[in-house]
């Protein structure tokens, strides 16, 4: 493989690392209080903190139908809300929003599934010592649910680096659109198998990293 | 701070339910509530510790009504309140001495004094050596010692135990229940323990409330409730605990068991211990008795000598000898119906 390959491989692992990390960022910031509020919206027999059930079952919804979007149509319809935002409708920068909302609906679940592992009598603990809800949530919950939380966010980031190589589609660059573009339109089978293993790296690289913080948290405890 | 409970009542479907129980539980005493599972003593726990809220009924501390506060009110009187749970429930997330600052931190005390106010804490349960130790890494014992200088870090003026010794072994439970009564005598403080174990009345309470069916079916003071059990419940509590003869006590005490049988368990007074109740009763009825098991029990300071006996003679001898022997003071309970 030629420097002008290599360059190539070197400049789209970049622009992949700059989408899955920006959407990692906001998708949580998104995911994150939108699975704390379906947690906390459950029914009190289910661990809700302020049982809501309108609230709980219209954020399931949104949550379920963005999950079920093909990425690929989300991504486009997205496009009107990029240009608003980012300013353009193509490029890195701008999959950065449709992977973030993406993602999103993803981190919710991830977040509430590892909330509702939270032993109960700890939360109730929490309650008889006189904890306000926000102290249940900030000072407990997401501290004990921690070494789940760090899994989901490794989770998250796997799955965020497997949608970045569809960000082709709008220009957005990456390993993926390397992939298709020069390996398998231009039959440049060396550049497919330089993306692919680079992807294979980056998913085992954060994987490896996940399970070492999680085991590290659990060792503490 | 003095705890009175009027008709309180939560009606779950069946089992746990509450059913119009009033109490008066008095200040600077430990107050034990006994029942089976199922009997609504932990729901009575909960109402009364504000984690719950009574369909009907009041809760009084001290003179001030607290069942109905509003949500704000709610969360400063709970932090006047310390409770320990069968399940520890510490923070696991928390180092032990992190979970001792909890109630601390959220009552925004600064770091200097919490500091200094854990490790005080870490020296009355007897653990500081283990200021730093993830939660997973104590025994159950150690737990529950964390859990009580958690449930004390605020200073609280009263502390509920629910089923707080249920999860540990017998002589763990015993350095529990001595924990807590040094506490206790100590800082002033009034204890509820709620417990399906006739041992932890015996050897913690000085009150005791028997439930039946969401419903007191007997209450008074501890050496009174145990030479007079009035309620089949309560009886069955004792005789259980009883025939329980491998069972070492704090005093080294225990019923030795001689052989399986005896119909009629007696229960003598310390003051009846220099009389000669026995022979003078088979002299005066012609009854002889047959002794199965023997020994003393302690409860609180009061001493009873205990006898699993069989009666033999007529059935007017027999029932002319349980008149005398309850003439002297003595209980009887008869066990094989």
């Amino acid at each position: 493989m030629n420097t002008a390959n290599i360059m190539l491989v070197l400049s789209s692992t970049w622009q992949t690392l700059i989408m899955v990390f920006f959407s990692s960022v906001f998708s949580t910031l998104l995911g994150l209080p939108i699975g704390i509020a379906l947690f906390i919206t459950r029914s009190e027999a289910e661990g809700g903190l302020t049982p809501n059930r309108a609230v709980n079952i219209a954020l399931g919804k949104i949550v379920n139908i963005l999950r079920s979007f093909p990425f690929i149509i989300l991504m486009i319809l997205l496009i009107p809300l990029s240009r608003l935002i980012i300013g353009s409708g193509i490029g890195t920068a701008a999959t950065i929003i449709p992977l973030s909302i993406a993602a999103a609906p993803f981190v919710a679940r991830v977040v509430e599934s590892a909330l509702s592992e939270i032993d109960s009598g700890v939360i109730q603990a929490g309650r008889a010592m006189g904890s306000t809800n926000a102290e249940i949530i900030f000072k407990i919950m997401l501290f004990e649910a921690m070494p789940g939380l760090v899994n989901g966010f490794t989770l998250t980031v796997i799955n965020l680096i497997g949608y970045s190589a569809m960000a082709g589609a709008l220009g957005g660059g990456g390993l993926g659109d390397l992939a298709i573009r020069y390996g398998y339109q231009r039959f440049q089978t060396d550049i497919m198998i330089m993306s692919i293993i680079v992807i294979i790296l980056l998913v085992e690289i954060v994987q490896m990293a996940g399970n070492r913080i999680s085991a590290h948290i659990s060792s503490k405890r | 701070m003095e705890i009175t409970v009027k008709n309180l009542v939560q009606n779950y479907e069946g089992l746990h339910a509450v059913n119009d129980i009033s109490l008066k539980i008095p200040s600077g005493k430990i107050f034990g509530i006994i029942g089976k599972s199922g009997a609504g003593k932990s729901t009575l726990l909960r109402m009364i510790s504000l984690l719950e809220r009574p369909e009907s009924g009041e809760v009084y501390y001290d003179d001030k009504r607290v069942d109905n506060l509003a949500k704000s009110e709610l969360i400063q009187s709970r932090r006047r309140l310390g409770m320990i749970f069968q399940n520890f429930n510490l923070f696991s997330s928390r180092s032990a001495i992190k979970n001792i600052a909890y109630p601390l931190e959220i009552a925004g005390m600064d770091k200097g004094y919490i500091k200094k106010r854990c490790e005080e804490l870490l020296s009355i349960v007897g653990l500081k050596d283990k200021a730093d130790s993830g939660i997973s890494k104590l025994s159950g014992g150690q737990k529950q010692r964390i859990a009580i200088a958690r449930a004390l870090a605020a200073s609280p003026e009263v502390l509920f135990c629910d089923e707080a010794t249920s999860a540990l072994d017998p002589g763990t439970t015993r350095q529990i229940l001595s924990l807590i009564r040094d506490i206790q005598k100590q800082l002033g403080l009034t204890v509820v323990m709620v417990t399906h174990q006739m041992e932890v009345v015996r050897d913690a309470c000085d009150i005791v409330a028997v439930l039946e069916d969401g419903k007191v079916v007997e209450t008074g003071e501890v050496e009174k409730v145990f030479a007079h059990p009035e309620s089949a419940v309560t009886r069955d509590f004792i005789i259980n605990l009883k025939s329980q003869t491998s069972e070492k006590t704090e005093n080294g005490n225990r019923l030795v068991e001689f052989s399986k049988g005896g119909r009629y368990l007696l229960r003598f007074p310390s003051s009846k211990t220099a009389t000669p109740v026995i022979s003078s009763i088979t002299k005066s009825t012609g009854v002889s008795f047959n002794i199965f098991a023997a020994g003393v029990q302690v409860v609180k300071e009061y001493e009873f000598g205990t006898l699993l006996v069989d009666l033999i003679g007529t059935p007017t001898e027999i029932e002319e000898a349980i008149k005398t022997l309850k003439q002297d003071g003595v209980t009887i309970e008869e066990i094989y119906k």
